[in-house]
């Protein structure tokens, strides 16, 4: 197990690195000089290309880079008037993580549990209604369902409020409308699970065994069934919290997406690139999290992870 | 213990104990099936599923219109008529206007080429490469495919979106840094699929037997590994197109990719946004268009998926 | 003696989307208590599906199931789920063929085994359902019973992990063990090694075994009776001594002329049934075999022969065995059959 971990640690790290040279090269691909604005006023442009080290040499300016990143700075915003990144995050993650937790969680147990019920009712009404749900699920994109929501519930049924964030009812609709896509994905994966597991032989033998149906179903079928769930947790992480740059900016929710959006629509590109360091690190961790979670679960991966299924 | 079936006579007739002399005639008794080839009956399997071939009639069918469409209304897509700023679907507006005055109807359709082509174009180069790369990995085996393994699992940990964002905004707008920045990650789903082919096919038994018998390697990769790699590769791509639609309408919604004059569904659905309070049909539109393409690709892929599954032969 | 298991005259179908799928027609067969019977078929007999409706393992909506089957008294198709429940696992136990597949990847061996146990003993703790598993682990033959109670099963080798399967069938000491392919997943040594302790715990516990397998072989030195599946019926049947000495069915006598033998001539080919058997989609009117057997008459094709006593218990379904087709001018009363070869 520890052998497992540390080489999904050593992976993650380099991914990081990986990622953090990537950004690094990519400000200097950009056409012309990134820093040309008519906001900067001359100083503010002479932090910038000196935080960059666009006047050193390349490998100082790397090294410079990294230090950079190490002590925690990731730069200033030019956009808002040299407000540093790290205070940018600092102010709107809470709120992102607020919305991206409770949109993650709603779609984790409703896709489970209707993936569940799916399985368990195959070819009756309930399942294709939950097929049904699950297959428009993932062909709305969520921006087009954030709109839809508003739409619906704010506009013409003036049901739920639909801007900013100020208490539980603010919370509801982007809630839904981040969540439904990932809800959808992983009732069609738990679903699907479900019917696979059904079919093998150990389910066979707990039936010969006399064990009651919720046994049966509870400890063979759902412990097992739930493993790919758990393998796409990361990609489900990184598909909520895209998510939130289009719902925040929808429902005017003051968090990290929102900057993120209109950091893009502005061309600041301190702020892109600042953010962009700190999504990257946060997903990567967030994945090696998940990979610790799954080998905590599944005994088999501790032995060969590459070659799942042979021991 | 079993007693006689109550349909046999008491008494036979002593000729009937006579051996069988005209042997071919049993085999008339043995009912055969008729006998299909794999991808004939995986074609008969896709026909009877009817959402799948709904799914395939309105695909052809938005390809059509991509095709024809803008040349069915009496506007053009760039032209601006500026008595008539947003207005509602109605008989001289199909679609109805935007901000500036132009069709929505042929922008709708002007966009559907140019999404279209992208989502299919970025799927399948996905798919070329990951085909290659996994290839490569999976029959070469050993140190080289270790070293690509361990690429992708690096690439995929670095967030699709995030690399697709950075790489627009340092290349610029347009389509073809919209291309790359798609296919920079996006070849890892099937390169990870073809490799996990080739592994399982090259241990199972009919590839022994086949290196045994002499088969040169050429030989193995066309005749085995290839068709059983086939059906797969096209249930994924048939799969990634939606979420290479998905992909481009967002970056186009967010600012980056496809820019005015241009249209794309994506842009249309992010000017559309703006004005959404009271024209939502310049959003609802090419939402529309959108979701109802990633779900036919969708329905199809699943349909595909089924009809390709050798198990589920008949 | 009271026969432990009856079956009658049972038929099961199975709808499927090519239409309706006969796998078992019409077998009747009886285990009695403490001995071991053999079914013996190629695949696609019926025999699994027999064993498997015995345990009513078989949901009845698609498939549809008449006749009669009895364990010890009790109407085994007439019993509501719950008191079926009650008999699986604790009365008559069963174990399947491949023992990669047949335990929980997630759960810790010594649930696995216990789960059983707790379940047909709810008064049982914990801590007595655990000894319980050593004990029945050491009679399986695993070596530090104790210790594999917190394993996993891909920590187990083929051969361990059937025994572990055999320990959680017979942890609550079933009348009746059923044994599907229990050795065909498993290489010659092992297959040896299992089925020796198969017969070992029969003795022991004076438990009963159906003993499901397609290779005569395994056949031989474990049953005491054999009954012989072909297309979903049962052809033959007798003690296993009188099926051996004096094989009275076609099907039989290829069976047991196929084995591929040491002392054989290196250059004799080996000997296989030319054809396969009947599609169940649309069993034939007559006998099953009567497009791969050497000596079909007329009458072969055009009504399913009864069971021919051949003597004492020993039973045969084959017209050579009624008295019109005994040979006339001195041909040997037992077929010779001429098994084709290459038609």
């Amino acid at each position: 197990m520890l052998r497992y971990v540390l080489k999904r640690f050593f992976i993650s790290l380099v991914t990081i690195l990986i990622l953090v040279t990537a950004v690094f090269f990519l400000v200097r691909m950009v056409p012309g000089d990134p820093f040309i604005s008519d906001k900067l006023t001359p100083e503010i442009r002479e932090n910038m290309l000196r935080y960059w080290g666009f006047d050193q040499p390349l490998h100082v300016q790397y090294f410079r880079y990294m230090g950079n990143l190490l002590h925690g700075d990731l730069g200033i915003s030019m956009h808002y008037n040299s407000v540093p990144i790290t205070r940018l995050i600092a102010d709107s993650f809470p709120t992102s993580a607020d919305l991206g937790i409770r949109a993650l969680l709603l779609a984790f147990f409703s896709g489970i549990t209707l993936g569940i019920v799916s399985a368990l009712n195959r070819g009756k009404w309930l399942d294709y209604a939950c097929i049904i749900i699950a297959i428009l699920g993932v062909s709305l994109p969520d921006f087009i369902m954030g709109y839809l929501l508003q739409f619906v519930f704010g506009l013409k049924l003036k049901l739920l409020p639909i801007a900013l964030w100020k208490g539980f009812k603010f919370t509801v609709l982007p809630t839904f409308a981040l969540s439904f896509y990932t809800t959808a994905l992983l009732t069609r994966i738990m679903r699907a699970s479900m019917l696979d597991v059904v079919n093998q032989d150990f389910i066979k033998v707990a039936k010969a065994k006399g064990l009651s149906t919720f046994q049966i179903v509870w400890r063979h079928q759902i412990r097992n069934a739930i493993l790919p769930v758990v393998t796409i947790l990361g990609p489900i992480t990184a598909a909520i919290l895209t998510g939130t740059f289009v719902i925040e900016s929808i429902y005017a929710i003051p968090g990290m997406g929102k900057y993120y959006v209109l950091g893009i629509q502005n061309l600041d590109y301190s702020q892109i690139l600042g953010l962009t360091v700190f999504y990257g690190a946060f997903l990567v961790m967030a994945n090696f999290a998940v990979d610790i979670i799954y080998g905590f679960i599944d005994p088999r991966i501790r032995m060969d992870r590459d070659n799942p299924g042979k021991p | 213990m079993s007693t006689p079936s109550p349909s046999l006579p008491d008494t036979f007739d002593a000729t009937l104990f006579e051996p069988i002399q005209d042997r071919n005639s049993l085999d008339a008794e043995r009912i055969v099936r008729p006998c299909l080839s794999y991808w004939q009956d995986a074609w008969i399997r896709l026909r009877k599923n009817k959402i799948a071939m709904l799914g395939i009639c309105l695909i052809a069918l938005y390809v059509a219109m991509a095709v024809i469409g803008p040349s069915l209304g009496s506007f053009d897509f760039k032209s601006i008529d500026e008595n008539n700023l947003d207005q509602a679907p109605s008989a001289l507006h199909w679609f109805g206007t935007d901000t500036l005055g132009r069709d929505i109807w042929a922008r709708v359709w002007v966009g559907a080429r140019v999404s279209l082509s992208i989502g299919f174009l970025a799927a399948s180069l996905n798919a070329l490469i990951g085909v290659c790369i996994g290839g490569v990995a999976g029959h070469f085996g050993g140190r080289t495919d270790m070293i690509i393994m361990r690429i992708i699992d690096v690439v995929s940990g670095i967030p699709y979106l995030i690399v697709a964002i950075l790489v627009m905004v340092a290349l610029g707008e347009g389509i073809s840094p919209l291309i790359i920045a798609m296919i920079i990650i996006g070849w890892v789903g099937s390169a990870r699929l073809v490799r996990g082919q080739i592994l399982q096919l090259k241990n199972q038994e009919y590839v022994l037997a086949a290196r045994k018998l002499g088969a040169s390697d050429a030989r193995i990769i066309f005749r085995h590994l290839i068709p059983n790699t086939i059906g797969l590769i096209l249930t994924n791509v048939t799969m990634a197109v939606p979420y290479a639609i998905f992909t481009e309408a967002f970056l186009s919604y967010i600012g980056l990719g496809v820019q005015p004059p241009n249209a794309s569904w994506g842009l249309l659905a992010r000017y559309g946004s703006q004005n959404f309070r009271f024209a939502p049909w310049q959003l609802f539109i090419p939402s529309f268009f959108i979701c109802t393409t990633m779900l036919s690709l969708y329905l199809l892929g699943d349909g595909l998926r089924d009809a390709l599954d050798p198990k589920l032969r008949r | 003696m009271q026969n432990l298991v009856e079956i009658d005259n049972l038929f099961v179908s199975f709808k499927t989307y090519g239409g309706s799928v006969q796998a078992v027609r019409g077998i009747s067969l009886a285990v009695r208590p403490g001995e071991c019977l053999a079914v013996v078929g190629e695949s696609g007999c019926g025999k699994s599906v027999t064993a498997q409706t015995l345990l009513r393992l078989i949901p009845s909506p698609p498939a549809e199931i008449s006749g009669r089957i009895h364990f010890e008294e009790t109407d085994i198709l007439a019993l509501s789920e719950r008191k079926m429940k009650g008999i699986r696992g604790s009365k008559i136990g069963m174990i399947f063929q491949d023992p990669m597949t047949s335990l929980n990847p997630t759960m810790q061996m010594g649930r696995q085994i216990t789960e059983g146990l707790l379940e047909h003993n709810p008064g049982m703790s914990a801590a007595e359902a655990r000894k319980r598993a050593v004990e029945v682990l050491g009679q399986v033959g695993i070596p530090e019973p104790e210790r594999q109670l917190k394993r996993y099963a891909y920590e187990f080798s083929g051969g361990m992990r059937q025994r572990a399967v055999i320990a959680m069938a017979i942890i609550c000491r079933p009348r009746l063990l059923i044994a599907d392919e229990p050795t065909t997943a498993l290489d010659v040594t092992t297959q040896a090694q299992i089925l020796d302790l198969i017969r070992h715990l029969k003795d022991e516990t004076g438990m009963a075994v159906m003993l499901i397998t397609h290779d005569m072989g395994v056949v031989s030195n474990m049953a005491d009776r054999i009954a012989v599946f072909y297309a979903g019926q049962v052809v033959e049947e007798g003690t296993s001594e009188a099926v051996f000495n004096q094989p009275s069915h076609p099907y039989t006598i290829a069976l047991l002329r196929s084995r591929p033998r040491l002392d054989r001539n290196r250059n004799q080919s080996l000997v296989s049934i030319p054809g396969t058997p009947p599609d169940l989609f649309a069993p034939p009117a007559g006998c099953g075999f009567v497009t791969r057997c050497g000596r079909a008459m007329e009458i072969c094709r055009r009504h399913q022969p009864p069971q021919f006593p051949i003597q004492g218990e020993h039973v045969a379904a084959c017209w050579l065995h009624h008295d019109l087709a005994r040979p006339r001018a001195g041909e040997a009363r037992q077929p010779e059959p001429e098994v084709c070869h290459g038609r």
